[in-house]
């Protein structure tokens, strides 16, 4: 019989009554060839390899990572509820040792959706990840994190949420915003005044390979690391960068993908995006089982996989070997650099943006202003515009006080928040105080909400 | 009024029943003979068969610790081992590893084959194992269970080219379960106790012969169901683990179907528990397993813990302790360590036991204690009690807390509340009702306790499975269990059609099992998976993948819940 040399959970959550739309790539079939795969590899009866029950989590957790316009209840399905409910029941697991590491193999996913969410986006509605991590932060007292986003694509809500945040690194790995949704994701987006290098962008070529990523995992990822020293690593695993996916042009193997597990040894893997449901799916998600068990993978083989599909050029190492230099040396000068001539001198750093929400088909036109505060990450004001294609527009204002807000900034943001309240103006006003725990909406919600 | 003959081996003694609708006829105990279990089942039968109603033997079921033993004591012929592994699960971790060929070509998780077979790859293999002089062979492909063809392959070349071979097995046959390293070990395990379990079964067959016994013979499953004693020689490894299911059968056939209930079997030094949901006994979700080997064999699911009537009573730092350990029969029965039933003889509950022996026995305990002696028998009591009622609801627990994969099974979760608690088993009268007042639940003590497997061998119906998947993208449908790989053709396929296909096919193998004449398997036909998936590729649906099982669950062919010992002879015509 065989045994795990490291104890892993795993949470197999494949929704297979849950679809966006019949014909869309987030549908019930999506992990149908995984569980098939896992399943007759009998990967579940490994002494070692324990599997959990999802569970659903409830909107509280929510509204720790998200403000939710109008309302969790509208843009969330019971499925994205078990989605994030099974990636903390890994967090438990991990956290009450039961287990080494865990993976969540859950679905939806959420590394689109971010602070403010309006509904769904590059399949996502509620960023599983960030859910997580608040869920975390707030139940074990942890405070650094680090979040590895092996997404092909960039992990752009995930990098909002945490983007003024200095204790979560958050470092994505996608094919260049240039060739692929949802456009960002440049080296020059490392994070906000307050948490200046802790948001590292890594924008690899297309058809960047196993090569490439592990020399990123080796060269910038783990250095950066171990000088962060965050005490939980979760891997965002999205698998579009496999060679097989229809939507992106990586040329990424499960063995790379264990590979890269192996080097990372993250303490919590959730699966993100990966359409290529037969040719890449069942064997990559084999591979990061075994890996994370501390199982031999070497035969772990896709089988149309040769050296030649996914040999790199010697243009794209060079190219990888340039941006991983480039963020070395940024990581490296985070705290040496004149944050004035980054982010200006006035009171407020202004930041404008359009977010496309391109399954609910809705624009986003935001104007963010945080506040620069000597004592903590400063609070924040957004307005939201939205223009929505298939509803009525309408207009959001939100107040954020951040988990380390000084007395000052709560004070300051408390009064923005009556001062709005009584001038209105929108059509939604939230509050998010993470510091006292509020979460409140005018009009009131109408869910019960803590 | 038709008969029936139920026999159980078990490790001690042998038990046979002749058993009607009416109640049990004839009953019997002998001592196994360890060496020779054809033995003691014809000395069993020879105990309870009546040659005037000879005519109205309908059948003899056997259950048997055969297969069993011989896997425990690793007393079986070696295999040779031929495996389609392909790419995956390093072939360094799949059971019996050591005795393994392995075999180039293979299918992938949709059933297509990726690699075809290399005829003189499997040659050398063969003859290989010929050379040492192994002539039974295991063939197992991973997803054979989805495309059985490449095992099919190599189970005809061996055939026809080597007549040396005694036996092969082949895994999509044994089993139609997804699971390569379980679908291994059972093909393994079936071809190593193929001889024993043949021989034993020709032995039967003769002896009845001579003895002019016609009545059909059948031989108990792990899952409470019988399969007739042709067809259990090709798959006598499902017969293993028949010891519990006989019991659980046993509990069944006296005490009726219940919506939720717990079956505990108290014996000398351990406690049996099953559970009952919808009266039908819970099956192991993945299967058997047995000496450390997870099998995909269908089994009924059972736990045992290590406390009993015999359990070994003693008292360290001032804490009573129970068990795990028997170190002899209870005092009263000239043992010489107290234990729980000589607790229960101390306060007269034991009939024609010496109170003042028990007494005496508990004195030292009840010293280090410091409690009156009766004191200390009823904390005995009471702490076997309390441990068994642990055990219950740590069940239920684990088995609520089963894996899902839907969102309406999160939001439907299976909630198991027990109703009735069934206990049988020497024990059992005095702690059963403890138990279930712990449990919070109603009770009820099995009658005939003494016999009550030879009774659920006897009642046992046949179980049986089929599987159809249907994939129209590749065109092709198969049923596993059955060795049918076919093309679907032009026909538009929907999983009312694969529905109607799988119990069909159940039902034909059940009818198959002749001498249940008086059964409707058509009534007892169960869809326990119902999967149907659109196949998109490039946002066209392109085919759907449908899967069915349908079964016949383990029951009873009649029920004894009614019968009161003796009651059967006043109304015998
Ligand atoms: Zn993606
Ligand atoms: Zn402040």
């Amino acid at each position: 019989m065989i045994i795990a040399p490291k104890k892993t959970g795993i949470l197999f959550f494949p929704a297979f009554d849950w679809a966006i739309s019949p014909d869309h790539p987030e549908r019930e079939e999506r992990l149908l060839y995984t569980r098939d795969q896992i399943f007759e590899e009998g990967l579940l009866d490994i002494e070692g390899i324990i599997e959990y029950p999802p569970r659903i989590t409830n909107y509280a957790n929510l509204l720790r990572a998200h403000i939710c316009v109008p309302g969790p209840e509208e843009i969330t399905t019971e499925s994205h509820l078990i989605s994030a409910g099974g990636c903390n029941v890994i967090a438990d697991a991990v956290l009450n040792k039961e287990i080494q590491s865990g993976f969540a193999i859950v679905r939806p996913p959420g590394h689109h959706a971010m602070r403010i969410t309006h509904g769904s986006r590059g399949f996502c509605n509620i960023n599983i990840e960030s859910v997580m991590v608040e869920y975390i932060r707030k139940k074990y007292n942890i405070k650094r994190i680090a979040i590895v986003d092996t997404d092909a694509h960039h992990a752009d809500g995930t990098q909002d949420i945490y983007y003024n945040d200095p204790d979560v690194l958050h470092i994505s790995i996608h094919q260049d915003g240039r060739t692929l949704f949802p456009g960002t994701g440049f080296i020059g987006e490392a994070g906000g005044p307050a948490a200046y290098g802790t948001t590292l962008n890594v924008p690899v070529p297309p058809h960047t390979s196993d090569e490439g990523l592990l020399y990123i995992m080796n060269n910038l990822v783990l250095p950066v690391l171990n000088e962060f020293k965050p005490e939980i690593v979760i891997n965002a695993a999205g698998q579009d960068n496999h060679y097989s996916d229809p939507l992106t042009n990586m040329n990424i193997s499960a063995r790379g993908y264990a590979k890269l597990n192996e080097l990372l040894k993250p303490d919590i893997v959730v699966l993100e995006g990966g359409y290529s449901i037969e040719g890449a799916l069942p064997y990559v998600n084999t591979g990061i089982i075994l890996a994370l068990a501390g199982l031999d993978y070497s035969h772990v083989l896709e089988p149309d996989l040769t050296a030649d599909k996914i040999k790199q050029s010697p243009k794209i190492t060079e190219d990888i070997k340039k941006t991983v230099d480039q963020l070395l040396l940024l990581f490296s000068n985070r705290t040496r650099i004149d944050l004035n001539k980054i982010f200006g001198k006035g009171e407020f750093y202004h930041r404008t943006r359009r977010i496309f929400y391109d399954t609910d088909n809705l624009l986003d036109e935001q104007k963010e202003q945080i506040y620069r505060c000597d004592n903590c990450s400063g609070y924040r004001l957004v307005h939201s515009w939205v223009n929505s294609f298939n509803k009525s527009n309408y207009t959001t204002y939100v107040v954020i006080i951040p988990r380390d807000a000084c007395p000052g900034c709560v004070k300051r943001a408390e009064e923005r928040w009556q001062e709005k309240q009584k001038s209105g103006g929108y059509d939604y006003i939230f509050l998010q105080d993470l510091v006292n725990e509020r979460y409140e909406r005018v009009p009131k919600y109408q869910v019960s909400l803590p | 009024m038709p008969l029936t003959i139920g026999i159980d081996v078990g490790g001690t003694n042998t038990d046979a029943v002749l058993v009607s609708a009416r109640g049990v006829h004839k009953k019997a105990k002998i001592p196994t003979i360890k060496d020779n279990l054809l033995q003691s089942v014809l000395e069993a039968l020879e105990a309870v068969y009546d040659p005037h109603s000879e005519k109205n033997l309908e059948r003899i079921c056997i259950s048997t610790t055969l297969t069993t033993n011989s896997i425990v004591e690793e007393n079986y012929d070696k295999v040779g081992l031929l495996c389609l592994p392909g790419p995956g699960l390093h072939p360094k971790y799949l059971p019996f590893h050591e005795s393994m060929e392995i075999l180039p070509g293979y299918v992938d998780h949709r059933g297509r084959i990726v690699k075809d077979l290399n005829p003189n790859t499997v040659r050398q293999a063969v003859e290989k194992f010929l050379k040492k002089d192994i002539k039974r062979f295991a063939v197992v492909g991973k997803f054979s269970n989805r495309n059985p063809e490449l095992e099919m392959k190599i189970h005809d070349l061996i055939i026809g080219e080597y007549s040396d071979v005694k036996h092969i097995s082949l895994g999509h046959r044994v089993t139609s379960r997804i699971g390569f390293p379980r679908r291994i070990a059972t093909a393994y395990l079936n071809a190593a106790v193929y001889r024993k379990h043949k021989e034993f079964a020709d032995a039967v067959e003769n002896a009845l012969g001579s003895k002019g016994i016609t009545a059909p013979v059948f031989i108990l499953k792990g899952d409470g169901g019988t399969i007739n004693l042709e067809a259990s020689r090709r798959l006598c490894v499902h017969t293993i683990l028949s010891g519990p299911a006989a019991s659980i059968m046993g509990q069944i056939t006296l005490t009726g179907e219940h919506p939720a209930a717990a079956l505990i079997d108290i014996g000398g030094t351990t406690t049996d528990i099953a559970i009952m949901l919808n009266g039908s006994p819970v099956f192991e979700r993945s299967g058997a397993e047995i000496s450390g080997y997870k099998t995909s064999v269908r089994a009924l699911y059972s736990r045992s813990i290590g406390i009993g009537g015999d359990s070994a009573v003693k008292v360290e730092n001032g804490v009573l302790q129970i068990g795990p350990h028997r170190e002899g029969p209870a005092v009263i029965f000239g043992g010489n360590t107290p234990t729980p039933t000589d607790a229960a003889a101390a306060l007269g509950k034991v009939p024609c036991a010496d109170p003042k022996v028990a007494k005496e026995a508990l004195k030292p305990l009840a010293d280090s204690l410091n409690v009156t002696i009766k004191k200390t028998a009823e904390l005995i009591i009471e702490e076997t009690a309390q441990s068994i009622a642990n055990a219950v609801k740590n069940i239920v627990v684990s088995l609520s807390n089963r894996p899902v994969y839907t969102v309406k099974e999160v939001l439907e979760p299976l909630v198991i509340e027990l109703q009735k608690l069934i206990g049988i088993g020497g024990p059992s009268p005095v702690l059963t009702p403890l138990v279930a007042e712990k449990l919070g639940i109603d009770y009820e003590i099995a009658p005939v306790h003494q016999v009550a497997n030879a009774v659920g061998a006897a009642a046992a119906r046949p179980t049986t499975v089929a599987t159809v998947h249907c994939d129209t993208s590749t065109g092709y449908y198969s049923i596993s269990e059955l060795g049918i790989k076919k093309e679907i053709g032009k026909k538009n396929w929907n999983i009312d059609k694969v529905t109607a296909i799988a119990k069909k096919a159940v039902e034909k193998r059940a009818r198959s099992r002749t001498g249940y004449q008086d059964i409707d398997f058509s009534r007892e036909v169960e869809i326990t998976t119902h999967e149907e998936f659109n196949v998109v590729r490039g946002f066209q649906t392109v085919g759907k993948i449908m899967e069915v099982k349908a079964q016949i669950k383990p029951g009873a062919v009649f029920s004894l819940t009614h019968w009161k010992e003796g009651e059967e002879n006043d109304h015998s015509s």
